[in-house]
């Protein structure tokens, strides 16, 4: 489901409001992305899925008190998800289960296909454990989410600079972990006028 | 180099994309789930809100009418009462219109008599409908409803009808109920694992009435054509239900990352 911007401020504003309709909307826009930036958070599915209904519960909760005053309803949510991540990390002990992360192959995806994209899934899991807890949290939210840099700057609570500078030191860091490397320039042809250099 | 480098940070992104799919993205089954739970506590909020809103809005009439006729001292408590005596009324009408009780058959009539009469304005407003009918169904049935559950799947499949009637020409607005459908089949198919029994075979014709009306819009469309080019993005997809099993996942929102804009800073 894609919305535009002033479509996003009327389901902001009909929510408000009272209307559950609208709330909807606004869930089915924003689920998919929070849930994925908590997932690679959490690790654990069956938590991704409940911090996410409790973000969407307290934003409910919220909503009469939100006013957008230039700040993108994304990066509010955000805000949301990340201290409800916060807390659960706080008070609960999370054990890491990355095997219970089940990645889902395409219907006709083969045994060597599946075994390539594994391979694939796993190199980008281990590439992005390499990174420090604000870079990963960067690209959680630029790459798994899809917020723009200013909704990561608001979620976050920096400035949009920074999570710009951050974001290129992160993917800098993934290129290296991934082996990922930029091509060679190809040799420059010199032309008759050039001088000879040295 | 420039160029180079935007060449592997473009598959860097896409790296992380896949990866974000295959990984960290909902089953179809979990975003149903959420949905449900989430719709229910929305549900509610409309009565909260209609109950707070009563008092600030009603207590200046209030005051006014009282004050010619008693003094300062009884004019607070005067205001109180009248307040309270909204929110009460307010209440009891929220609660004898809601799923099954009994002003729900006058709700839903005076729901049908108020649509509007262009037909593009009309079948939006039986999408509208319908959603509304299945949050009421999705929350009695949370309760343990099971006569109100019924009642909002009974109105469910009425609406049907007639939203079938108004979009039945393929158009963008059968495509918007198609993809309406689609989402309800979603919710539908999970309301059956705690739908109370009475509302069960309800329950059970909503789906085959949802179930036949894709396929009339789909062959009205030329026969499935309708989830191809220019159909509108349906979250999550028409088909997981039947298949039960984990579809394609949502991609992140298109406001995000993208070619040009992937790991390298501009501005």
């Amino acid at each position: 489901m894609t919305l535009d911007d002033a479509a996003l401020e009327r389901l902001v504003e009909a929510s408000r409001a009272g209307d559950s309709q609208a709330f909807g909307g606004l869930f089915d826009h924003f689920h998919g992305p929070i849930y994925r930036y908590i997932a690679s958070r959490v690790q654990r599915p069956s938590d991704a899925e409940d911090l996410t209904q409790l973000v969407f519960v307290k934003a409910l909760e919220a909503l009469p008190r939100y006013e957008s005053r230039g700040i993108p309803f994304g990066g509010w949510l955000f805000r949301l998800a990340r201290n409800c991540i916060i807390d659960f990390v706080r008070t609960r002990h999370e054990h890491a289960e990355l095997d219970a992360i089940g990645e889902r192959q395409g219907p006709d995806a083969g045994p060597d296909e599946i075994a390539v994209n594994r391979e694939d899934m796993d190199a980008v899991e281990a590439a992005m454990a390499a990174l420090t807890d604000e870079q990963r949290e960067t690209i959680a939210l630029r790459f798994f989410a899809g917020l723009s840099a200013r909704e990561a700057a608001e979620a976050m609570g920096k400035q949009e600079g920074t999570i710009r500078g951050l974001q290129f030191r992160a993917i800098a860091a993934l290129r290296r972990e991934l082996g990922v490397e930029a091509e060679p320039e190809p040799p420059r042809i010199r032309t008759v006028d050039e001088p000879n250099q040295p | 180099m420039t160029m180079n480098r935007n060449l592997t940070d473009d598959q860097i992104a896409r790296r992380l994309a896949a990866y974000a799919d295959a990984r960290l993205s909902p089953s179809t089954q979990a975003s149903a789930r959420m949905r449900a739970q989430v719709m229910h506590a929305a549900g509610n909020m409309p009565a909260r809100k209609a109950a707070r809103a009563a008092a600030p809005s009603r207590r200046p009439l209030s005051l006014a009418a009282y004050r010619a006729r008693f003094g300062g001292r009884s004019r607070a408590t005067a205001a109180l009462m009248a307040a309270a005596l909204s929110v009460l009324l307010l209440a009891g009408v929220a609660f004898a219109s809601t799923a099954g009780g009994p002003l729900y058959g006058i709700r839903l009539w005076v729901e049908s008599v108020s649509l509007p009469s262009e037909p593009g304005a009309r079948a939006d407003a039986d999408v509208d409908r319908l959603d509304a009918r299945l949050n009421e169904a999705v929350g009695a049935a949370h309760d343990g409803n099971g006569s109100g559950t019924a009642a909002a799947l009974a109105a469910y499949r009425e609406i049907l009808e007639d939203a079938l009637n108004a979009a039945s020409q393929p158009d963008a607005r059968s495509l918007r109920l198609e993809a309406a459908l689609a989402r309800h089949q979603i919710v539908l198919a999970t309301l059956l694992d705690f739908v109370p029994e009475p509302a069960r075979d309800g329950l059970e014709r909503a789906i085959e009435q949802s179930d036949k009306a894709v396929n009339d819009i789909e062959a009205g469309n030329g026969g499935g054509g309708g989830s191809g080019g220019g159909h509108p993005a349906v979250h999550p997809t028409p088909r997981a239900p039947k298949e039960r099993a984990p579809g394609p996942t949502p991609k992140p929102r298109s406001g995000g990352p993208s070619q040009g804009d992937s790991g390298k800073p501009s501005n």
